[in-house]
């Protein structure tokens, strides 16, 4: 496709641009189904318009594609730290700082990305992503729009982000969106199209006006009519409503292993985001830890868990069976908003009577899970039947070895576990006698010097296991991990396991309670050979009734009802989602804690990170001029190989090079212009250099077509006129304008239209 | 019928609805069914879409010498019922991408016209058409063509320069020699000789007395007593490298031709392939060795031989010899000898490719005549040529 020449006002160029803007915008809007709310919207909302507005303005002003994308990308980066990281800049201008938070925001988004399921809070670590991507597809869009004069093309980057946040986002939200964004692409097409016209059709008798209009008005007419044929057809379309083929996120029926998330990286947004959300009721005659699964392999980052679960119904199989004392508990479960396959019962569950529900059962981790058939246990009722432990210090102090085997697979650390952290699990438990003691020393080491508090990052990985041991403050997640990773260390066999708490008893049933998310908890499992997992309680402020006997700890557990202080008066604002802002990068206390306390733990991996990318962009930066040298002197050097060649390819030679210094000033030979039109068109742009660049001309096209071609001194002529004309050149333009030359080594100069070209006028 | 972004968008939908249908997604349902529609729609809507045009097209002046004017005139009438949708209109012109015009929806019966110009910077022969009427649907998903004109051809004369005229000669002309200047007219006329009619003829020569005795149209044969003859001989063999560079002996031919017929006088072009267009006098025939002029092409070999043979059989007047520089000196002794037949013989040379300066000053004879070169192009080498010398004795 050509280039259209803009050679008439362009009424619709302003409507088209706006158009393609309000595509991404309409993009953006369509990402909602990912987010919990709508808070993400402006601050993205201006990275459109200022993507946008960039690209646009340097397309305005002539730069190639790679300037441009070095001018978005200063842009980028300038209007992202102001956008995210503001305090960590210096008077505007990103430092180092700011490239630790923005890598680290968006580390921290990917590895939540890969932990959580949509709507999710908008983190900043998300929107640094977005933004990201918004570039990307203003860049291209505008390339493909008004450069490649491809609308359909320049749609699809937007429409790849529509698409993506449908795949994601939570089913039955899209469809609004959709029909919003085809909509705006429909329009944009249209607009894009007369614009087109506008610039490169001639219009019959002053048409323009109203051929555009009639033009808008149809095509508006007819996308009206395919958008609400297509809202009428798509529901009535074969396969339509059907599962997916290919399930993404659980959406499908498909065989095969089935994946969910971990438990515990949900923990945080039920504390923080879904406290008030009642996830389910239990009656039961006391309360428990309402367990639903445990973690047991640890690979340095994640706790995670697998097993062959299978068919279960009645009395449960149960993988441990010590001949401990226990005392059945019965308990009734009404899951409502779980939205998790786990059936949570206290431990350790030994009958189930689900009422028709298939239930599935896996005796290691004891873990009760809906049958594939539920995406989630939501809306089930069950009733399990517990064997509650009855545990005394001094019996489990008689607790022999684990069994070898069993000691394996609970020991397991990766390699590069933490030193520090193992030296402390080996300082804490020094002088302990048996398993019980070592166990319970890990727990008084956490409950003694740590304190609560959820504003931290989340994640319970090797990392963080320094981090959290340096900042001594942290939430369940982190204290049951680093518990369990401490104690594998020190050759306790332990595990993680995940519940809530008991919940909030009913004032009008004592017999019921309700459990929400803030009660959500994760807390540590010790084996102690003959009396199978043991529950510990590093947490402080929670605490497992009936665990007061051998743990020491109270029974506690948060509640933001009641006469009780609650635990996170910081989130207690009136929504239950923390503004990004204010609870991520505006945490100073925490943000202090981990640059004083842990630098060589936390800082240095961004720096590094930081030192890489700043790398990247300078050797890229160096990489392009070295190209544009290199160009250049890869030029220079072929040339004088050709003017070795004799008279001809001289005259050749210098010919090229003063068209070669010419080109600075917009004037470069079309395809087919022969030399001597060429100069006649260059004349202007020459002052003393014009006769020279005639007399080039002609020794130009002897060189090609004089049957003897030229003689040596018209050749060496040819050299002088050719440097009389670069001298000519280099006096008429300025440096700047050489030097942007010379930066687009890759341009070939504006296309010329042949001399027969397009020459029907109107 | 489905353009490449129809089938596109076409391809684009069932995609659509492919991953629709593999992921359970409703957006891409929807997208894609809408796409589909809007392709279908498009198609329909160009299919069923009738058109009752009524297309006008004149090319006015047909012939032309290079670099005037010339222009088409478009003129499009809806006939149909209903109002037309916004159409293009596509001509087609040889050597060019052509027009390409937009044409703003018209009302029952409504008419607008266009006009552009055509390229004339090179002789030749310029093919215009067949316009065609292309109605799509505003996303350009879908188009339909409809041929409505055919080709119009416009000859493209070569380009003249204001020269001279080919001096009269002496020689077997009775009146030769003498000065016209001091005869009060040139439009005196003198019986000659009556002749058949040919096509050209001004019919007011008719002599009608002897066309009713001979039952043929017979025209009287005015003559100028002082009217000139004068020849032109244009060289067409190999020698013009590149082959564009015979532009200037053409340009220079039509010149010639072109001074002589304002001065009145009969002009003859002879080329080396031997095509000899006869003693030219009217408008008609000196079209038809313009015609001529227009259309040739430098050839890589022609006899000599049938050329001087038609030079020699009606010799008369000035000839002028627009020869190649690097003629082979035979040749250019073939014509010289020709002299004697006629009153005088000027030959003008061509340097092949005009590139070097030095080859010489076109005024600077040498032995073989002045040269047309790039600094001395055609009209001041002619203009050295014609200088008419003091008359001897004058005041």
């Amino acid at each position: 496709m050509t280039a259209p020449r803009p050679t008439r006002r362009a009424r619709l160029r302003i409507p088209a641009e706006a158009a393609l803007l309000a595509l991404s915008l309409t993009a953006l809007a369509a990402l909602h189904p990912l987010f919990t709310d709508w808070s993400y919207l402006p601050r993205l909302a201006v990275t459109a318009c200022v993507a946008h507005a960039t690209v646009a303005a340097a397309r305005a002003g002539r730069l190639g594609l790679p300037l441009t994308a070095l001018v978005a990308a200063v842009v980028a980066v300038l209007t992202t730290t102001w956008l995210h990281a503001a305090s960590s800049t210096w008077y505007g201008l990103p430092t180092t700082a700011s490239w630790d938070a923005v890598a680290g925001e968006l580390g921290d988004g990917w590895t939540t990305f890969q932990e959580v399921v949509a709507p999710t809070p908008p983190t900043t670590g998300f929107l640094l992503a977005t933004t990201v991507a918004l570039w990307l597809v203003a860049y291209i869009a505008d390339w493909a729009a008004f450069r490649l004069w491809a609308p359909f093309e320049a749609v699809v980057p937007s429409a790849a982000l529509v698409l993506f946040a449908a795949v994601l986002g939570e089913e039955g939200h899209g469809t609004l969106a959709a029909v919003g964004y085809l909509a705006v692409a429909l329009a944009f097409v249209l607009l894009h199209r007369a614009y087109r016209q506008e610039l490169t059709v001639r219009w019959v008798a002053r048409g323009t006006g109203r051929g555009t209009r009639a033009l808008l008005a149809a095509g508006g007419a007819l996308a009206a009519a395919a958008l609400v044929a297509g809202v009428a057809v798509a529901p009535r379309l074969p396969g339509s409503g059907d599962p997916a083929l290919i399930a993404l996120d659980g959406r499908g029926g498909s065989e095969g292993p089935r994946v969910t998330l971990s438990p515990l990286v949900d923990i945080r947004a039920r504390l923080l985001d879904q406290r008030r959300t009642e996830v389910f009721t239990v009656r039961s005659d006391e309360p428990a830890y309402w367990r639903m699964t445990s973690l047991d392999r640890f690979d340095g980052e994640l706790w995670s868990s697998g097993g062959t679960f299978q068919e279960a119904q009645g009395e449960l199989p149960t993988g441990v069976a010590p001949d401990r004392v226990s005392r059945p508990l019965r308990q009734e479960f009404e899951i409502t908003g779980l939205s998790a396959i786990w059936l949570p019962a206290a431990y350790e569950p030994s009958v189930v009577d689900s009422a028709g529900l298939d239930v599935r059962w896996e005796p290691a981790s004891a873990t009760l899970v809906v049958d594939q058939e539920r995406a989630t246990s939501d809306g089930t009722r069950y009733t399990v039947v517990s064997r509650l432990p009855q545990l005394t210090p001094d019996a489990l102090r008689q607790a022999g070895p684990a069994p070898d085997d069993l000691r394996a697979n609970y020991t397991a650390l990766p390699d590069d576990f933490s030193r520090s952290a193992r030296a402390t699990a080996a300082g804490v438990v020094d002088g302990a006698a048996t398993d019980y003691d070592r166990a319970l020393a890990l727990q008084e080491f956490f409950r003694d010097g740590f304190s609560y508090s959820t504003d931290v990052p989340a994640g319970h990985g090797e990392n963080a296991v320094d981090a959290f041991l340096a900042r001594r403050t942290g939430f369940c997640e982190q204290f049951a991990g680093t518990y369990a990773a401490m104690a594998r260390s020190v050759g306790l066999p332990a595990r993680v396991a995940v519940g809530f708490t008991p919940g909030q008893r009913d004032p009008a049933d004592l017999g019921r309670f309700v459990v929400r998310g803030e009660h959500a908890h994760a807390w540590p499992e010790v084996y102690l050979s003959g009396f199978g997992w043991v529950a510990f309680e590093p947490t402080p402020g929670r605490g497992a009734p009936g665990a007061e006997s051998y743990t020491g700890v109270q029974p506690d557990q948060a509640t933001s009802v009641g006469p009780e202080i609650t635990l996170h008066s910081s989130a207690g604002v009136t929504t239950t989602v923390p503004a990004p802002a204010a609870s991520r990068p505006g945490r100073n206390p925490d943000d202090d804690t981990r640059a004083t306390a842990a630098p060589a733990a936390r800082r240095s991996p961004w720096a590094g990170r930081a030192a890489a990318a700043s790398a990247v962009v300078l050797g890229a930066a160096l990489l392009y001029l070295l190209a544009a040298a290199g160009t250049v002197a890869v030029r220079r050097l072929r040339w004088r190989w050709r003017r070795r060649r004799g008279p001809d390819e001289a005259a050749r030679v210098a010919w090229l090079t003063a068209n070669d210094a010419l080109a600075v000033t917009g004037v470069a030979p079309g395809p087919s212009e022969t030399p001597l039109e060429f100069s006649a068109r260059a004349a202007p742009a020459l002052g003393t250099g014009r006769d020279a660049h005639r007399s080039l001309a002609l020794a130009a096209t002897a060189a090609d077509y004089a049957p003897g071609g030229v003689p040596a001194p018209v050749a060496r002529r040819a050299a002088e006129d050719a440097k009389a004309v670069v001298t000519d050149v280099r006096r008429r333009t300025p440096l700047r304008r050489r030097v942007a030359r010379r930066l687009q080594w890759w341009r070939p100069g504006p296309a010329h239209d042949g001399p027969t070209a397009d020459r029907a006028r109107t | 019928m489905l353009t490449r972004t129809g089938w596109l968008t076409a391809a684009g939908a069932v995609a659509l609805l492919a991953v629709g249908r593999l992921l359970a997604l409703d957006e891409a349902f929807v997208a894609g069914a809408t796409l589909g529609v809007l392709v279908l729609l498009a198609a329909v809507g160009v299919g069923l879409r009738r058109l009752h045009l009524d297309v006008a097209r004149e090319l006015h002046p047909r012939r032309v010498h290079a670099g005037r004017s010339s222009t088409i005139e478009l003129e499009v009438r809806n006939r149909g019922r209903r109002r037309t949708p916004v159409l293009t209109l596509v001509d087609q012109v040889s050597g060019t991408r052509g027009a390409r015009l937009a044409v703003a929806p018209l009302e029952r019966e409504a008419v607008t016209g266009a006009s552009y110009e055509l390229p004339t910077e090179r002789r030749g022969l310029l093919r215009v058409g067949p316009l065609e009427v292309l109605v799509g649907d505003p996303f350009g998903l879908a188009q339909a063509r409809v041929r409505v004109t055919g080709v119009s051809e416009l000859t493209v004369y070569p380009a003249i320069d204001d020269v001279a005229p080919i001096p009269d000669s002496s020689g077997t002309d009775p009146h030769a020699g003498r000065d016209p200047r001091h005869r009060l007219s040139p439009a005196g006329e003198e019986f000659f000789a009556l002749r058949e009619y040919v096509v050209g003829d001004d019919l007011r020569h008719v002599h009608w007395a002897s066309t009713a005795r001979r039952d043929r149209l017979m025209v009287r044969q005015d003559e100028l007593p002082w009217q000139g003859r004068a020849t032109v001989f244009l060289d067409l063999r190999a020698g013009y490298r590149p082959p564009e560079s015979i532009e200037p002996a053409v340009r220079a031919a039509a010149s010639l031709v072109h001074a002589g017929r304002r001065r009145g006088q009969q002009l003859r072009l002879v080329t080396s392939d031997g095509t000899d267009s006869g003693f030219a006098g009217s408008h008609a025939q000196v079209d038809a060795i313009m015609e001529r002029l227009a259309l040739v092409t430098a050839a890589a070999t022609h006899d000599l031989g049938r050329a001087v043979d038609r030079l020699s059989r009606h010799p008369g007047g000035t000839l002028v010899l627009l020869l190649p520089a690097d003629a082979a000196p035979d040749d250019r002794r073939r014509l010289q000898r020709l002299g004697s037949r006629y009153g005088r013989v000027v030959p003008v040379l061509f340097n092949p490719s005009s590139w070097d300066p030095d080859a010489g000053d076109g005024a600077a004879r040498g032995d073989d005549g002045p040269r047309v070169t790039a600094t001395a192009p055609f009209p001041v080498v002619w203009e050295r040529l014609t200088r008419r010398p003091a008359p001897v004795g004058a005041p």
